[in-house]
């Protein structure tokens, strides 16, 4: 680990506690506990207190009886002694609005509170959903069809067909983001969609049967035609829409070319270290709005590994 | 550019991507005369007969009783220009020894085949396996139940209900593999699930979801062994296709030394010099301690995590 700090939605104050998981005793006894809390969260955004700087808005165990849920209660872990759980509340009527949640908080997305969370409650709120998320995607069986039902603390969901029985486990999608660099200069693309002069690391999906750096040389080549040959991890980050595990790593190029491929980045640039530096800046003080060249916000892991490389690389 | 010790890694073939979204080049690609196919049954690859084996490519002619038609054909690349695809069946007779593929080669198992073909078929088994294997176990869409078809080349499922018609991905599953290293010595566990009661290696775990893989690392380790964790270094990965893991291999310096194991996941767990595991990697069987302990061969990353350490005298 390169980077001392944690990445916003990593760090996270809980010990998950996963041996207590598969104990349906031990789970009754936590959720029983006088200081077990639980955040709910209802179209994958989670309740928070009011206010520019806000914090989840923890709610004793007793105060969702009579909720309508999901059904699935997730042991996210153990805050000293105090177990703490996320639950899925359903329907199309905000619950924050009207009834008994009503005053306690308002429902936001995750995204927008990435920054303004305090940072360990950041990955609190990552982890929470998604794991809600997944119980959303796998009512049913991948493997035959039929329903299935949530186990171990909400880490695990089971086939209910008897001659099935296949277990499924929350899954978690590692991708690759990185920034390729030659000759002082740092390779950076766009998509069509984002707002005007915002440029980003390269980043994709690991496909079946890679290394990481084999990831890496080949998501770099396949949108800008560009050869990396070294790659050096950086960090990783968790990324939780619905349920990445970002893998930073800086690649040394070894060739320049650019031979962009329109189907996945808009445009990709070689920047100096200079303009690097003024498009991390620009972006630490909100993104400009004249289209001039800037870095996503400081939570991105591109973010980081950009100011990482302007620095030390 | 170093190549990777690991089994499984440096595929050389070109994935070719953007293929896998472009139904009329693949029909072509299917087609071309110079195109092999990969077949596996019951996982097990096709092979050659012989001193050295090899994947037994066929040409499509070959594949109609085996596979049926095209619609579950897995593009897994170019290799230097020609197409290569992996299809598979389960269930039946061994197609190889009276069916379709009779005189064609066998079907074996890819853990015990990797070491023994050349390293680069090794990383597209690795590939094939992972894909067919998903497509197995993924018949189904998991948000409403409805039957799911093969699509984009191998790289998805659509889900056949219009009223879902949810995509499906490969999954990968990230696993954090690490040797914990305390001064002149290092970690290791006896999974309880180990066949093998003199086998020891490295700890491990998947990342769980909002986690890094540092966080990762240092709560496997607390939780199996209740040793704790402060720096972490990234060593190295390999794709490991049992069915679809992604082993990501590190280097974790203990802050504390006493063990006290999770027996729901070890059996034993202890500290071992530098010294007293040099002869793991001076024998053929990988053993030390006069053949008390043996650690994994070198086709697990375990292994190579382990060389490495001992190896690299000087640092701490």
């Amino acid at each position: 680990m390169i980077r001392a700090a944690p990445h916003i939605f990593a760090g996270s104050p809980l010990d998950r506690a996963a041996h207590l998981r598969k104990d349906p005793a031990a789970l009754k006894s936590l959720m029983d506990h006088p200081d077990s809390c639980v955040v709910p969260l209802w179209q994958l955004k989670l309740l928070v207190t009011p206010g520019p700087s806000t914090s989840l808005a923890w709610q004793p165990m007793d105060k969702l009886s009579g909720v309508s849920t999901s059904g699935v209660v997730i042991f996210l872990g153990l805050d000293g002694s105090a177990p703490r759980f996320a639950i899925g509340i359903e329907g199309e009527i905000d619950p924050s609005q009207t009834g008994l949640l009503k005053g306690l908080g308002t429902f936001e997305e995750v995204r927008g509170l990435a920054s303004r969370l305090p940072a360990n409650e950041t990955s609190i709120a990552a982890q929470a959903r998604t794991l809600i998320a997944w119980h959303d995607r796998h009512r049913f069986c991948a493997q035959c069809g039929m329903l299935t039902e949530h186990s171990d603390g909400g880490y695990r969901r089971d086939c209910t067909n008897q001659n099935c029985k296949a277990r499924h486990f929350p899954r978690t999608d590692p991708v690759v983001i990185m920034m390729a660099v030659k000759d002082d200069m740092a390779l950076l693309g766009r998509q069509s969609f984002w707002i005007p002069g915002m440029f980003s690391t390269l980043a994709g999906f690991m496909d079946p049967g890679e290394t990481i750096e084999e990831a890496v040389r080949r998501e770099v080549f396949e949108e800008t035609g560009v050869r990396v040959g070294d790659v050096m991890y950086h960090s990783s980050q968790p990324w939780p829409f619905p349920s990445s595990l970002m893998i930073g790593c800086i690649g040394q190029a070894t060739s320049k070319d650019l031979n962009i491929d329109t189907r996945e980045v808009e445009d990709a640039a070689w920047f100096t270290r200079d303009q690097v530096r003024t498009g991390i800046e620009l972006a630490l003080s909100g993104p400009p709005d004249d289209g001039s060249f800037h870095l996503p916000f400081p939570a991105s892991i591109a973010h980081q590994l950009a100011a990482w490389w302007v620095d030390n690389g | 550019m170093s190549r990777s010790p690991h089994t499984f890694a440096d595929n050389p073939l070109d994935r070719a991507a953007n293929t896998r979204r472009e139904p009329e080049e693949l029909e072509r690609l299917i087609a071309a005369p110079e195109s092999r196919f990969l077949p596996l049954w019951n996982l097990r690859a096709l092979v050659s007969s012989g001193d050295t084996p090899h994947l037994s490519w066929q040409p499509l002619s070959d594949l109609d009783a085996f596979s049926g038609d095209n619609s579950d054909l897995i593009f897994l690349g170019l290799s230097d220009g020609e197409p290569r695809f992996a299809t598979g069946t389960k269930g039946g007779d061994d197609p190889s020894v009276n069916g379709c593929l009779y005189g064609h080669g066998q079907f074996e198992e890819a853990r015990s085949l990797a070491s023994d073909i050349p390293a680069a078929e090794a990383a597209i088994l690795a590939q094939a396996r992972s894909l067919v294997d998903w497509h197995d176990r993924h018949g189904f869409c998991a948000v409403c139940g409805s039957p799911t078809k093969l699509g984009e080349a191998g790289y998805m499922r659509a889900c056949q209900n219009d009223g879902c018609k949810a995509q499906h991905f490969p999954r990968t599953d990230p696993v954090v593999i690490m040797l914990v290293t305390r001064a002149d010595q290092c970690l290791l566990g006896r999974n309880k699930r180990f066949p093998n009661r003199k086998r020891y290696s490295t700890l491990a775990g998947f990342v769980e979801p909002g986690e890094s893989m540092e966080e990762a690392v240092r709560r496997e380790v607390f939780e199996e062994t209740g040793v704790v964790v402060g720096r972490v270094s990234y060593h190295s990965s390999q794709p490991w296709p049992f069915p679809s893991s992604l082993m990501i291999g590190c280097i974790a310096e203990a802050e504390s030394e006493d063990i006290i194991i999770d027996p729901s996941e070890l059996q034993d767990a202890l500290w071992l010099t530098r010294n007293e595991l040099v002869s793991c990697f001076e024998g053929p069987d990988y053993q030390s301690l006069d053949g008390q302990l043996e650690i994994p061969p070198p086709d697990a990353i375990a292994h190579h995590l382990i060389k490495s350490w001992v190896e690299n005298e000087g640092a701490s």
